[in-house]
């Protein structure tokens, strides 16, 4: 009887070990600088006829766009999709700046409700624009890149659960000082379960 | 045998033990099957290969800067332009081809390339959404934003136009517009031409001084109607 019930305290501290708390799960994302698509090898053939084939399929050379662009200030990616989110998860994922200028400048990326959503989707609600975390500002190099990251940090809310929201990653140029100015963003979309 | 261990009362110990092992095992299952539903699942993140970038020439609107092009200038003072001062209770438009000054609308039923002062290039790989803000003035009077496009006692209203597009134009709030301006400016250098239009405040000025407000134009990548699972 004794034993019994051990094992079966054991049984219990186990279990509520391993289903604790819910797992903070970083995607940890290369960075936005290979090709979306690449090329194929194949290899067919038995051991005597060996054929290889290689199936090249649109083939994004990155520097090539990137180089069409250098005049100009731009950011990427324009959309970035996220599923599977969960109450006390979060990810990441990157934006990168172009400054186009010759003198270093300065950017600001701020997290900004949209004017308007994809169909199916609706606006971060303003209580969870929290879960948006992203340095405010970023200094970068004449005539380079600068990425910024930005981590998605989905609060413990289930209100929130099986939602999908779009939130904008918002980036000016600092250095503006006209009546008129420009804001780039990037659209990110969210789901929840 | 059996009646060795009933009296030694093993059975019904070891059948308590079981019923204990069974009811964790029940617990077990019961923990288990409420946690997973919110503790683990694989983060799935897609990024779309996409730059965005615009670019707005000119970057200003000197409101009331042109001077009256009419032959014979209209003594109002109301009307009179070209001074680079605004009036209360006035309309102006960044209309480069007016006859007086800023404060005339289209000279047809919608908005002509010349009409517009200015001209949105996006030079995104994609096609672009565009919006357009006009937030509260700071300096001088500080007239705020009303919303509605109505001017009131120390509001003003406004609008952007496009070539193209309606007289009415449409309404530019302090913080994000209501409606895009354009949208799907085609990519790879697509253009669209479009002016703005100000409502002065109604009540008199009581502080002089230059006004200045930071008309925002923000670009994203246009939309889809496919939903993501």
């Amino acid at each position: 009887m004794k034993y019994s019930v051990i094992l079966a305290l054991v049984i219990l501290v186990l279990a509520v070990t391993s289903c604790g708390a819910p797992a903070n799960t970083t995607g940890k994302l290369p960075p936005i600088a290979t090709p979306i698509d690449v090329v194929v090898n194949t290899t067919v053939g038995d051991n005597s006829t060996l054929t290889t084939t290689t199936k090249e399929i649109n083939v994004v050379d990155l520097s090539v766009v990137e180089k069409g662009l250098s005049e100009v200030a731009w950011i990427t990616p324009g959309k970035v999709y996220i599923g599977n989110l969960y109450p006390g998860s979060e990810t990441e994922w990157s934006v990168r700046i172009h400054n186009e200028k010759t003198i270093p400048t300065e950017f600001l990326v701020y997290a900004k409700t949209p004017d308007s959503v994809m169909e199916g989707y609706e606006k971060l609600p303003e209580e969870f624009m929290k879960w948006i975390v992203v340095d405010r500002k970023l200094s970068v190099a004449p005539r380079s890149v600068g990425d910024v990251n930005v981590i998605i940090r989905m609060g413990p809310e289930s209100v929130a659960a099986g939602k999908k929201y779009e939130v904008w990653i918002a980036v000016m140029d600092n250095s503006q000082n006209s009546m008129v100015r420009t804001e780039l963003c990037s659209r990110w979309f969210i789901s929840t379960k | 045998m059996r009646k060795m261990l009933k009296r030694s009362g093993l059975i019904s110990k070891i059948g308590m033990g079981f019923l204990a092992a069974l009811t964790a095992l029940i617990g077990v299952v019961g923990i288990t099957s409420g946690a997973q539903a919110a503790t683990s699942d694989t983060i799935e993140v897609t990024a779309t290969p996409a730059w965005v970038a615009i670019s707005v020439t000119p970057d200003s609107w000197l409101v009331n800067s042109l001077p009256d092009q009419d032959a014979t200038p209209d003594p109002s003072p109301a009307l009179r332009t070209g001074d680079s001062l605004i009036r209360r209770n006035a309309t102006y438009y960044s209309n480069p081809t007016l006859v007086k000054g800023n404060v005339t609308g289209p000279a047809g039923a919608t908005w002509a390339d010349s009409e517009c002062l200015f001209t949105l290039t996006n030079n995104s790989t994609v096609t672009a959404d565009i919006y357009v803000s006009f937030p509260n003035f700071t300096g001088g009077q500080t007239m705020t934003n009303g919303g509605t496009g109505t001017p009131g006692a120390n509001t003003f209203g406004a609008y952007t136009y496009v070539s193209g597009g309606s007289a009415a134009g449409i309404l530019a709030v302090a913080d994000n517009s209501t409606d895009k301006v354009k949208a799907d400016v085609a990519a790879d250098n697509g253009t669209f031409k479009f002016g703005l239009k100000l409502l002065t405040q109604t009540a008199k000025w009581t502080v002089q001084g230059t006004m200045t407000s930071t008309v925002l134009v923000s670009a994203f990548e246009a939309g889809e109607t496919a939903t993501y699972d």
